[in-house]
């Protein structure tokens, strides 16, 4: 009902509102009625000009309208994964794995998807600071250089980074901290893996990490280690676990153990899971390097102890690609797995010291000294950089502040920066020079895509400054790269040449520094003790999330919206408990408990019941309780009956980093109760028995077999399904000459790693909703990846399935929609058109999958700089209109005209989906199911392959093929 | 009319003030932008560049058969000629005359369109940079343009054989560029579905271009997605 002022807003610039009239109410809906009629003829005019603004100079490669790729490096967490980053007008856009990369091999996980968004974020740091006021980079300059001038003779300096890897950035390093007394620089991960490398240096000589080639595992035992998920290089893992077990006889696929005491994605796609509680790890390890190595010990009280005994003779049938990684912090079992590995010949086969992994060069133990020299104000100058120490050792923060004069190179405002007297930001990774090592001989370079939207200078400039270098970032790397790296090859002859290669590919192979290092049996240490947890008290086992992994992108709102692939919950904090830990406490989901133990400032958090989770342990989520998630107060639609997602001056969760060494502790009921906002409430693949028809049907959209019911039968997973005969709708003399296009999706290559959700959103401008609306199943994305338990005893499997639009062949959607706004393709899309829907719903609410998602507001979009990161191919939808996933159709189109211009036709494998390309696994494929030499239709053709609800007839143009698990006999 | 009723005379004022109000606004429906003819940053004439001098379309817009949008080109293109022609050659040669006749080197004349050019990109008379002064970009006033839910892609067209003329007229014929189409989405698609089956009915309709053959696409999302 329009108001008085509305209507002035209406009429301002046409007619003025009528003088004289009475004010009784039939003159009142005229003069209304009137205003409504000018202000609709006003807006039938002639459509705003635009301006077409072409550039002065052109320059010679780029063609406007067209897309560029460049090669560069993903710096979103230091793994170092080769990125071919898609550029249109002037800006990175889609950030995509690079093909052949040694670490990525094309493809890329959903933090660094994400990580392009960050790049147009309006709140980074623009230019340098003063405690929190702006100045000049030459004031920094000349209070940093002058505190260096006496640094020279006497006092410490220390630069404090994240893993840094890159040759040209270790060189400068040191060449700074030669210039002074006593200067060092430490390193440290968040989520560490120091004791990996500890242990290689007790055990082999040398501190590293070895490079793992999980391709060549037949039998692997993860303990505790989520190698799929929040480990570290995630891509690199996924791709060679899935190419150890894309074949599926059972003498040629591998068999997955793992062993964990919380609940991850790469646990839950394992072949054989068992829980173990914390404190049994160590003990777990001991026996099997017993078993393993000498084949006999004692017998354990463990609960696994039986499966050790199983597990340890197929590692030893298996020796020279067999496996064993572990994931805790403790130096002593790394020692012990270190000693398993080498009794089964990993080290050469599966494992590689030679041509080590240097992923994350965190050392605690030197991070630790810091700390005390810190404490006992003895650092005189200290550097921070890709770290966020006053979050990550919160209770050491102020500590910080003793360093004589602290600067901090934070993008971002963090809680570290906000301690810092100087603030020298550093540019985000997408508009800066960069160089990196992630393994040993593999050198890559990162290279700016866009001139810096914001004032910074990398960590190498600043130094270089600091030291009187006087030189561009450009002469920086490669004076270092021709002084240090280029002779490491002896391929090409001219350095020039061989930069522009590296330029062009991205990354160069040269020799690695290697070696060999023999194992060492005397460096095989115990593992510090631990107790069980006595009493009601739980076992505190801090999780990193996918999405979230130590923080440091909690700013990202796409990564906050991520529907966690474990829990189902975004935008949520949550403490996991097994149903049999909740039944005993009395809670159920969504309570809130308070977690406390001695000496600590109790945690709140809501519980999320979750099945498979060991009942001694409480799970809480790393990275939360960010100050920069202050910024999500006022995120998503602003509407009267919705609920902010945080209250003004709130942080999302709490920050649990402090509580690291708190191995027990005691949980409470609170009595409070929280809605959260999951997007799957169920995920039980068994009827309840009081639903189940007679014949107990289970429900078979999800479909399993084990590796030895296939070898018998290729159809052993579509057992007990019957389906009547389909009926087909369109009579066959509607030919169809063009390609059919669909999607193959391999469940058994599905970890839940998300990338795909997140590629998605980047792609086509997905909005972000915030919790509220997450919490009304109102969230946008257009892939899900839903989540399945099959078994109801402790121990449960899960399947992961990505669910998007089916382009079903008798669409019930295209049939219910009262304006055409969703009809079928020739090539067997079903489309959406944007501009014709009036937002009935009806298509949502007749489709089976429920894939459909409404516009129910005008998502925000007032960011300007944000904006940027919009993707210009495909529509951003206003408020009212359904949208869905669409097969990537502007990746479609944009190949089929561009060898329809060239004269060439489209062969399988040239249009990718987004997330098809960037899947670690390749679990998904596209093409056109009418090309029976496709990849996609010999997929779809095979044994395993079936569809989802297929007994409704809708002819979905997804297939999936079931989950393959290999567990004993 | 009996009598003259305050209702009567307010309905015939409300019509003559609405056709007073929609002939100012706009003669068309909603979408048809048929005649625009906007006045540009430079009086560019195609009639003397593609007309009279017989240049090719494609020379200047030349990513019209690579890319999604044909563009304007950039001013270093318009210097590939302007480098050395500064203004019509009749009145360089009248100069040139009339400084020999006077004894004199000829001076070089700048015609007034031009100066806006050497302006934009900062260039002097003598087309050197201008040490000091940014270049500054034309912003040319869009003739042709869709609204943003319509993808259109001009390689695809262009190098099928559609021709020019056949969307945008005889652009060579013009001073100042107009758009001559509709562009509607039912002008498009006549278009499409005259090319669909056999490709001959788009010759017989009167379309401007050698037979296309092949399928054109119908699907809505051929065009919007």
């Amino acid at each position: 009902m329009t108001t008085p002022r509305n209507m002035q807003r209406l009429d301002q610039q046409l007619v003025l509102p009528l003088e004289g009239e009475s004010s009784d109410r039939r003159s009142f809906l005229r003069l209304m009625g009137f205003g409504v009629a000018a202000g609709a003829l006003a807006s039938c005019s002639r459509a705003p000009v635009s301006k077409a603004v072409p550039w002065l100079t052109a320059p010679e490669d780029i063609t406007a309208g067209r897309a560029y790729r460049m090669a560069t490096t993903c710096a979103a967490c230091p793994t170092g994964c080769g990125a071919l980053v898609t550029c249109k007008d002037g800006r990175p856009l889609k950030m995509e794995g690079l093909p052949g990369h040694a670490v990525s091999d094309g493809a890329l996980c959903a933090v660094g998807q994400a990580s392009v968004l960050e790049l147009y974020d309006s709140q980074r740091i623009d230019g340098p600071q003063r405690s929190d006021k702006p100045c000049a980079w030459a004031d920094a300059d000349v209070a940093i250089a002058n505190a260096l001038d006496t640094l020279k003779s006497a006092g410490r300096v220390r630069i404090l980074t994240d893993t840094r890897t890159g040759p040209a950035t270790l060189a400068t390093i040191q060449s700074f901290l030669a210039r002074t007394k006593d200067g060092r620089h430490v390193m440290y991960d968040a989520l560490s893996c120091s004791a990996i490398a500890a242990a290689h240096l007790a055990t082999h000589g040398l501190r590293a990490m070895p490079r793992i080639d999980l391709a060549k595992a037949k039998v692997l035992a993860a303990f505790d280690a989520d190698f799929l998920g929040t480990w570290y290089s995630p891509v690199e893992h996924a791709r060679g676990w899935a190419a150890a077990r894309r074949n599926k006889q059972p003498d040629a696929h591998s068999r997955h153990w793992h062993f964990e005491s919380s609940m991850s994605v790469t646990g839950g796609v394992a072949d054989i899971r068992r829980r173990l509680a914390p404190h049994e790890l160590p003990a777990a390890i001991a026996r099997l390097a017993a078993l393993v190595t000498g084949g006999g010990g004692i017998r354990s009280e463990l609960s696994c102890e039986a499966d050790l005994v199983l597990l340890a003779d197929e590692l030893r049938s298996a020796r020279g690609s067999a496996l064993v990684l572990c994931g805790t912090n403790d130096v002593g079992v790394q020692t012990q797995v270190n000693q398993i590995n080498a009794a089964l010949g990993a080290y050469g086969s599966t494992l590689d010291l030679g041509t080590s992994s240097r992923q994350r060069r965190g050392d605690d133990a030197a991070v630790l000294e810091l700390w005390n020299e810190l404490d006992s104000g003895s650092v005189d100058l200290l550097i921070v950089a890709g770290v966020n120490p006053a979050f990550d050792f919160p209770a050491r923060a102020s500590t910080l502040s003793k360093a004589r004069l602290f600067v901090s190179l934070a993008t971002n405002h963090d809680e570290t920066s906000a301690l810092a007297h100087w603030t020298c930001p550093e540019p985000h990774f997408l508009e800066r020079w960069d160089d990196h090592e992630a393994q040993d001989g593999v050198v890559a370079i990162g290279q700016p895509l866009i001139q810096p939207l914001m004032n910074g200078r990398t960590l190498r400039l600043s130094l270089a400054r600091w030291s009187g270098d006087q030189s561009d970032e450009l002469a920086l790397l490669k004076r270092s790269f021709e002084a240090n790296v280029f002779s490491r090859q002896k391929d090409i002859g001219s350095f020039t040449r061989w930069w522009r290669d590296l330029l062009h590919n991205g990354f160069a192979r040269v020799a690695p520094r290697g070696g060999a290092h023999p194992f060492q049996p005397n460096g095989v240490q115990a593992a510090a003790a631990r107790t069980a947890p006595s009493g009601g008290e739980f076992a505190l086992v801090l999780t990193p999330k996918v999405g979230i992994l130590d923080g440091r992108h909690a700013h990202n709102p796409w990564l906050q919206e991520l529907a966690d692939p474990v829990s189902r919950l975004a935008w949520e904090c949550e403490a996991c408990l097994s149903p049999a830990a909740a039944a005993r406490l009395g809670v159920s989901e969504g309570d809130v408990v308070r977690i406390e133990a001695q000496g600590m400032q109790a945690l709140r958090a809501p519980v999320h019941i979750l099945p498979g989770l060991h009942d001694q342990v409480i799970t809480f989520p790393l990275g939360y309780g960010r100050a920069c998630t202050e910024r999500f107060a006022g995120i998503g639609p602003k509407w009267w009956e919705g609920e902010r997602t945080l209250a003004q001056g709130q942080r999302l969760g709490s920050n649990v980093a402090a509580w690291r060494e708190i191995a027990h502790v005691r949980v409470e009921r609170s009595g409070e109760h929280v809605e959260l906002a999951t997007v799957q409430d169920y995920r039980s693949l068994e009827v309840p028995a009081h639903l189940a028809p007679a014949h107990g049907e289970v429900r078979n959209h999800v479909r399993h077999a084990s590796v030895a019911a296939l070898a018998a039968d290729p159809h052993a997973a579509h057992a007990g399904t019957h389906h009547p005969a389909a009926a087909e709708l369109w009579s066959p003399d509607h030919a169809n000459s063009g390609p059919r296009f669909g999607l193959a999706i391999d469940l058994s290559a599905c970890n839940g790693c998300s990338a795909c959700v997140i590629a998605c959103q980047a792609e086509n401008n997905v909005p972000v909703v915030g919790r509220d609306e997450v919490r009304r199943h109102r969230e946008m994305a257009w892939i899900r990846i839903d989540r399945y338990e099959s078994g109801t005893g402790d121990d449960v499997a899960v399947h992961q399935q990505p669910m998007m639009c089916q382009h079903c062949g008798h669409a019930p959607c295209e049939s219910v929609c009262p304006v055409l706004a969703t009809v079928h393709s020739a090539d067997g899309l079903n489309q959406q058109v944007y501009n014709r829907c009036v937002g009935t719903r009806y298509c949502a609410n007749t489709c089976p999958y429920k894939v459909r998602r409404f516009n129910w507001f005008d998502y925000p979009h007032e960011d300007a700089l944000e904006n940027h990161a919009l993707n210009p191919d495909v529509t951003v939808r206003t408020r009212g209109v359904m949208e869905k996933c669409s097969m990537c159709v502007q990746r479609i189109q944009e190949a089929r005209l561009e060898v329809r211009r060239l004269g060439l036709a489209v062969e399988d494998g040239d249009i990718q989906t987004a997330c098809q390309q960037t899947c670690p696994t390749q679990a998904i494929v596209f093409g056109n199911l009418d090309d029976p030499k496709s990849k996609v239709a010999m997929l779809a053709a095979g044994g395993r392959s079936y569809r989802v609800l297929e007994e409704l007839n809708v002819a979905p143009s997804v297939h999936y093929l079931a989950d393959v698990r290999n567990p004993r006999a | 009319m009996q009598r003259w009723t305050s209702k009567t005379f307010l309905l015939i004022a409300g019509c003559v003030a609405c056709t007073a109000f929609v002939s100012t606004v706009s003669l068309t429906l909603p979408g048809n932008d048929a005649g625009h003819a906007p006045e540009q940053p430079i009086a560019y004439s195609h009639r003397l560049h593609a007309g009279e001098l017989g240049i090719d379309c494609q020379y200047c817009h030349f990513a019209a058969d690579k890319s999604p949008v044909a563009g304007i080109p950039p001013a270093s293109l318009c210097m590939n000629c302007h480098n050395t022609v500064t203004a019509k050659s009749d009145v360089v040669e009248a100069e040139k005359q009339l400084a020999e006749k006077e004894g004199r080197l000829a001076r070089t004349i700048i015609s007034p369109e031009l100066k806006k050019l050497y302006n934009a990109l900062a260039l002097d008379d003598e087309r050197k940079p201008i040490p000091g002064r940014k270049p500054e970009p034309l912003r040319w006033q869009r003739v042709h343009d869709l609204p943003d839910f319509v993808a259109f892609d001009h390689r695809v067209h262009v190098s099928r054989g559609v021709a020019c003329q056949s969307c945008h007229g005889a652009v060579e014929t013009m001073e100042r560029v107009q758009q001559v189409s509709t562009l509607s989405m039912g002008w498009c698609v006549e278009c499409h579905r005259l090319n669909t089956r056999d490709g001959k009915g788009a010759v017989e309709a009167g379309f401007n271009h050698p037979r296309v053959e092949g399928h054109v696409s119908t699907d809505c999302a051929a065009c919007h997605y």
